[in-house]
C-alpha cells in the first residue's frame, strides 16, 4: 500500500500537503494558531470576500499588467542581445563586460535612484523590472548561442546554407533551450519584483500594495488573499511558459530525456 | 545581415596566412583589438554619463565623479561600514543556513526514496511562487529585526540550493557507491563521496545564490528597516540625495562582483579538490 | 578571329583530356599545422593522393596521426596550410554541395524530425517542400528507414541515427562522399550491416568515397584501395589496392585473399603505430 503511493510521487506529495493542510486547520479548531496566521477556510473566505468586493481582481490586473511590461521588455532586450552577442565578436566584446560588471548588483537597487527622476510610478517600477528580467535571459541565450555544437553548423555550411537560413533555422533553435530557460528564470523574478516595487511607496496599486495595506491596517484577509493570488499568478506564470516551451523544443528535450 | 554578425559561430577557421610569422602577427593583432574593444566597452557608459550629467548639469543627475567622490566621503568617515557590515552578516547567515539545510534536504532527497516521492514534486511545484510575498507574515511573526531579513534569505536561497543538490546527487555515478558499499563504507563516508562528486555543481548554486541574496537583502531593507544599504539607499532617496543613493548603488554592485569572484576562487579550489576545474 | 579560333580548340582538346583522366580527388604536398598561442602541432606533413571517379578508398592509420583534419580539409572545413587539394579540377576553398561529409557522430538537428532533417539540404537547394518530403522518404527507405520520418532524432538508435545522417548527406548528391569513421560508434552486428548496406549504396550512385576507419576488417572489405598513414605527423605511407571481386558480400572476409590483406596492413599499422610511439617518447 504504502509502496504503491510513494511509486506515485506526485500522489504521495499530494497526500502530504494535504495532510499538512488538514493539521494547519486542525490548529485553528484548537486556537493554537495566531491571529495573523488565517486557517485554509479563512483564507478561501477571504479570496471570496475580495473577489466579491471586486478588490483582489483589479488587483490582480494592475500587478500582472506592470509585471508583464517590464517583462516582456526585459526579455525581449535580453534574447536580443544575447543572440547578438553570441553570434558576432563585434558585439560580444562590446557587451559582454559591462553585463558581467553590472550582473551581481541587485538591481532593485536602482528603484530608489530611479524614483528620484521619475517618482513612485509604474514606469519606475516598469523599469526596475525590465532591467532585472534582462539578465538571466541574456545571460543564458548568449551561453546557448556560444555552446552550439559546431558540427551542426558544418552540417549547414556543407548545404551551403545561407547566414540568415543558418540563424534562423540552426542557431536559433539550437539555442532555444537555454533561452526559455532564462525567460523562465526571469518570469519568477519578474514576480518578485512586482510585489517589492509594489509595497515601496504609497498608492501603487496592484496585489503588493494590498499585501502591504492588510499588513499595516491588520486586515489579515486582504493580506493572504494577496499572498494567495501572487502564488497562483507565478505558478500558472511558470506552467503556461512551459508548456508554450516544450511546444518548440520537443526534439531536445526527446534528446535531453528520452521520449516525451 | 551584415557581414560581422554570425562570423563568430560560422566560420570556425579565418583565412590563415601561410607563413608562421604572418600568422602570429595578425593573432597579436587580433588580440590588441579585442582588449581594445573591451576597455572601450568599459569605459564607455561611464563616459556618456559623465558627458550627459555635464549636458544635463542638474542637482538630481550628478555625474560618475561626484558619485565617486561620495562613496569615498561616506567610506573614509565611516557611516557606511555599519551598514555595510549589517547587510552582510544578516545576509550571509542566511545564506549559511540556506546552503547546508539546502545540501542536507537536496542530498535527503535524492537518496531517500520517501523524501523524493513526498517532498521532491512539493518542492518544484512551489518553486516558480513568489516567496518575497510572504515577508509581512515574517514580520508579523519574528518582528523587523534581523530574524525575519534571515529567514526570507533562506527561503528564497534554498530552493535552486535543494533542487541543483537533487539533480547533482542524482547525477553521482552510482558505480562510486556501489564501490563505497563494496569496500564496506559507512553512511560518512558515503555521504564524502556525494559531497565530492557534486562539489562543483554546489559552487555553482552558490554562485546563483549569491545575488538572490542580495535582491533579498535590499529589498526587506528597503521595506522595512533602520539599518543596513537597504535602508541607507531608502534614506538618501527620500531626502533626495541622488548623490549619496547612486554611491550605495555603486557599492553594492562592487560587493557582489567581489562576493562573485570569491566564489569563482573558492570553485577553482573546490575544483582541484574534487579532481575537475570547472565553472 | 582566327587566334579565337584556335583557342576554342585547344580549350576543347584540354576538356577532352581532362575527362579522360579526370581525377575526382587530387591532395597535392598538403601540410597542415595547428597552431594554439605559440604552440605548434604538426597534423599533416606532404600528403599525397589521388582518387578516381568512383572510386572508394578507404584510410587508415594511428590514432591522432590527422585522418579527421584530412578529412575537414577536404570538406572545406579547415584551411590547409600549404600544398593544394582539388576535386573534380577545381581548387577547395569552403564547404560545398558537391562534397557530402559524414561524421562519426550523426548530428542530426534534435529539433527537426528525421524526414525534416533529410529534406532540409534539398530545402536550402531550393527544392519545395513537398518535392524535398517526398525525395526525402526515397532516401530514407533506401538506408532502410522507412517509417521512422516523423520521430525525431532522439527517439532513434545510434544505427539509426546515422544511417539517416547517410541519408541527409546522400540527399546532397555528392559527387565526393566524405566519411569520418562513420560505424565507429555502432556495435559489431550494425557496423557489418551498415557496411554492406554502404556497399550497396556506393555501387548504385557511383559516387567517390573516401571513407576513414580505423578498423582494418571495414578497410578492405569496403576499399578498392587502402591508404595508410603514419603516425603523427601524418603521411601517407602505402596505397595498396584491394583486387577482391564485386559485389562484396559478407563471405569475402573467410576467404584467403582477404587475410592476406589484413595481415598485410595489419604488419604497416603495427610499424607504424611503434614508430610513433617511439616519436612521442620524446
Ligand atoms: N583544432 C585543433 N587545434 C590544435 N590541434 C589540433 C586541432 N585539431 C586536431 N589537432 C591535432 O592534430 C592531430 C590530428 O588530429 P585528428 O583529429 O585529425 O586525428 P585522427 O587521425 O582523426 O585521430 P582519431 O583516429 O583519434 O580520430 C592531433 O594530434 C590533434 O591533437
Ligand atoms: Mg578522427
Amino acid at each position: 500500500m504504502i509502496d504503491a503511493i510513494l511509486d506515485r510521487k506526485w500522489l504521495a506529495s499530494l497526500l502530504f500537503a494535504l495532510l499538512l493542510i488538514i493539521l494547519w486547520q486542525c490548529m485553528d479548531v484548537f486556537e493554537l494558531l495566531p491571529s495573523y496566521v488565517l486557517s485554509p477556510w479563512d483564507i478561501l473566505d477571504a479570496l471570496v470576500a475580495t473577489t466579491v468586493d471586486g478588490t483582489l481582481p483589479l488587483a490582480s490586473v494592475q500587478s500582472v499588467l506592470l509585471q508583464l511590461s517590464g517583462f516582456a521588455v526585459g526579455a525581449i532586450a535580453g534574447v536580443v542581445l544575447g543572440l547578438t552577442a553570441g553570434v558576432s565578436r563585434w558585439a560580444e566584446d562590446f557587451i559582454d563586460p559591462v553585463v558581467s560588471l553590472t550582473y551581481p548588483l541587485p538591481k532593485i537597487a536602482l528603484f530608489p535612484v530611479v524614483v528620484i527622476w521619475f517618482g513612485y510610478t509604474d514606469f519606475s517600477r516598469a523599469l526596475v523590472i525590465a532591467t532585472s528580467c534582462f539578465f538571466p535571459v541574456f545571460v543564458n541565450a548568449y551561453a546557448g548561442t556560444r555552446s552550439i555544437e559546431p558540427r551542426l553548423l558544418w552540417v549547414a555550411r556543407n548545404a551551403d546554407a545561407g547566414k540568415a537560413r543558418i540563424f534562423l533555422q540552426v542557431i536559433l533553435r539550437a539555442a532555444m533551450p537555454a533561452v526559455s530557460n532564462g525567460i523562465r528564470i526571469s518570469l519568477a523574478l519578474s514576480f518578485i519584483l512586482t510585489y517589492a516595487t509594489e509595497t515601496l511607496g504609497a498608492s501603487a496599486g496592484g496585489l503588493g500594495n494590498m499585501i502591504e495595506d492588510g499588513f499595516n491596517d491588520l486586515q489579515y484577509g486582504p493580506l493572504w488573499a494577496g499572498i494567495v493570488a501572487f502564488a497562483i499568478l507565478g505558478l500558472v506564470a511558470d506552467r503556461i511558459w512551459g508548456r508554450l516551451s516544450a511546444l518548440w523544443t520537443r526534439g531536445q528535450l526527446v534528446e535531453a530525456m528520452g521520449r516525451v | 545581415m551584415s557581414e560581422k554578425v554570425i562570423d563568430r559561430v560560422t566560420s570556425t577557421t579565418g583565412q590563415e596566412p601561410s607563413t608562421p610569422s604572418g600568422y602570429r602577427a595578425a593573432e597579436s593583432q587580433r588580440r590588441w583589438a579585442r582588449r581594445a574593444r573591451r576597455t572601450v566597452a568599459v569605459l564607455l557608459p561611464f563616459v556618456v554619463w559623465w558627458t550627459l550629467a555635464e549636458i544635463a548639469n542638474n542637482r538630481l543627475f550628478p555625474g560618475p565623479i561626484e558619485v565617486i567622490a561620495t562613496l569615498v566621503d561616506v567610506t573614509a568617515d565611516g557611516t557606511i561600514w555599519f551598514h555595510a557590515q549589517q547587510t552582510a552578516q544578516r545576509g550571509l547567515t542566511g545564506l549559511a543556513i540556506a546552503v547546508v539545510g539546502g545540501v542536507f534536504l537536496g542530498v535527503g532527497m535524492a537518496s531517500v526514496r520517501w523524501m523524493d516521492s513526498v517532498l521532491e514534486p512539493l518542492v518544484s511545484a512551489t518553486y516558480p511562487i513568489p516567496k518575497l510575498a510572504l515577508f509581512p507574515l515574517l514580520v508579523l511573526a519574528l518582528g523587523f529585526g534581523a530574524e525575519s531579513k534571515i529567514v526570507m534569505v533562506t527561503l528564497e536561497c534554498a530552493y535552486p540550493v535543494i533542487l541543483t543538490t537533487y539533480a547533482a546527487t542524482r547525477g553521482v555515478d552510482k558505480h562510486y557507491l556501489w564501490l563505497a558499499r563494496n569496500v564496506g563504507a559507512g553512511p560518512l563516508a558515503r555521504f564524502g563521496i556525494i559531497m565530492r562528486a557534486t562539489s562543483t555543481s554546489m559552487v555553482a548554486t552558490l554562485r546563483m545564490a549569491l545575488p538572490i541574496m542580495l535582491v533579498i537583502m535590499v529589498v526587506t531593507e528597503l521595506i522595512s528597516e533602520s539599518r543596513g544599504l537597504g535602508y541607507l539607499l531608502r534614506r538618501a532617496s527620500s531626502d533626495f540625495d541622488p548623490e549619496l543613493t547612486m554611491a550605495v548603488v555603486l557599492l553594492l554592485a562592487i560587493v557582489g562582483f567581489v562576493l562573485d569572484r570569491l566564489v569563482v576562487l573558492l570553485g577553482d579550489f573546490v575544483g582541484r579538490w574534487a579532481g575537475k576545474v570547472q565553472l | 578571329m582566327e587566334r579565337a579560333h584556335a583557342d576554342d580548340l585547344t580549350e576543347v582538346a584540354a576538356g577532352l583530356t581532362h575527362s579522360l583522366d579526370e581525377l575526382s580527388v587530387s591532395v597535392t604536398d598538403l601540410t597542415k599545422v595547428f597552431r594554439r598561442g605559440n604552440r605548434e602541432v604538426t597534423a599533416l606533413d606532404g600528403v599525397n593522393f589521388t582518387a578516381r571517379p568512383g572510386e572508394f578508398v578507404t584510410v587508415l592509420g594511428p590514432s591522432g596521426c590527422g585522418k579527421s583534419t584530412l578529412l575537414h580539409i577536404l570538406g572545406g572545413f579547415e584551411s590547409a596550410s600549404t600544398g593544394s587539394v582539388e576535386v573534380f579540377g577545381k581548387s577547395v576553398t569552403g564547404p560545398g554541395r558537391e562534397r557530402g561529409m559524414v561524421f562519426q557522430s550523426a548530428t542530426l538537428f534534435p529539433w527537426w524530425t528525421i524526414q525534416r532533417n533529410v529534406a532540409w539540404p534539398l530545402e536550402v537547394g531550393g527544392m519545395g517542400r513537398k518535392a524535398s518530403r517526398a525525395r526525402a522518404d526515397d532516401l530514407l527507405e533506401l538506408v532502410g528507414l522507412t517509417g521512422f520520418g516523423d520521430a525525431y532524432p532522439g527517439e532513434l538508435s545510434g544505427g539509426m541515427q546515422q544511417r539517416a545522417g547517410i541519408a541527409r548527406t546522400l540527399s546532397l548528391e555528392p559527387q565526393v562522399l566524405l566519411m569520418d569513421e562513420p560505424f565507429g560508434a555502432l556495435d559489431a552486428q550494425t557496423r557489418e550491416l551498415m557496411q554492406e548496406e554502404l556497399n550497396r549504396i556506393w555501387q548504385a550512385s557511383g559516387t567517390t568515397v573516401v571513407f576513414i576507419t580505423h578498423d582494418i576488417y571495414e578497410a578492405v572489405f569496403l576499399g578498392d584501395r587502402v591508404l595508410v598513414m603514419s603516425g603523427r605527423p601524418g603521411r601517407i605511407v602505402a596505397d595498396i589496392s584491394i583486387d577482391l571481386p564485386r559485389p562484396r558480400g559478407h563471405d569475402v572476409k573467410g576467404s584467403p585473399e582477404f587475410s592476406d590483406y589484413h595481415a598485410r596492413l595489419w604488419n604497416l599499422l603495427r610499424d607504424e603505430a611503434i614508430a610513433s610511439e617511439f616519436l612521442s617518447r620524446d
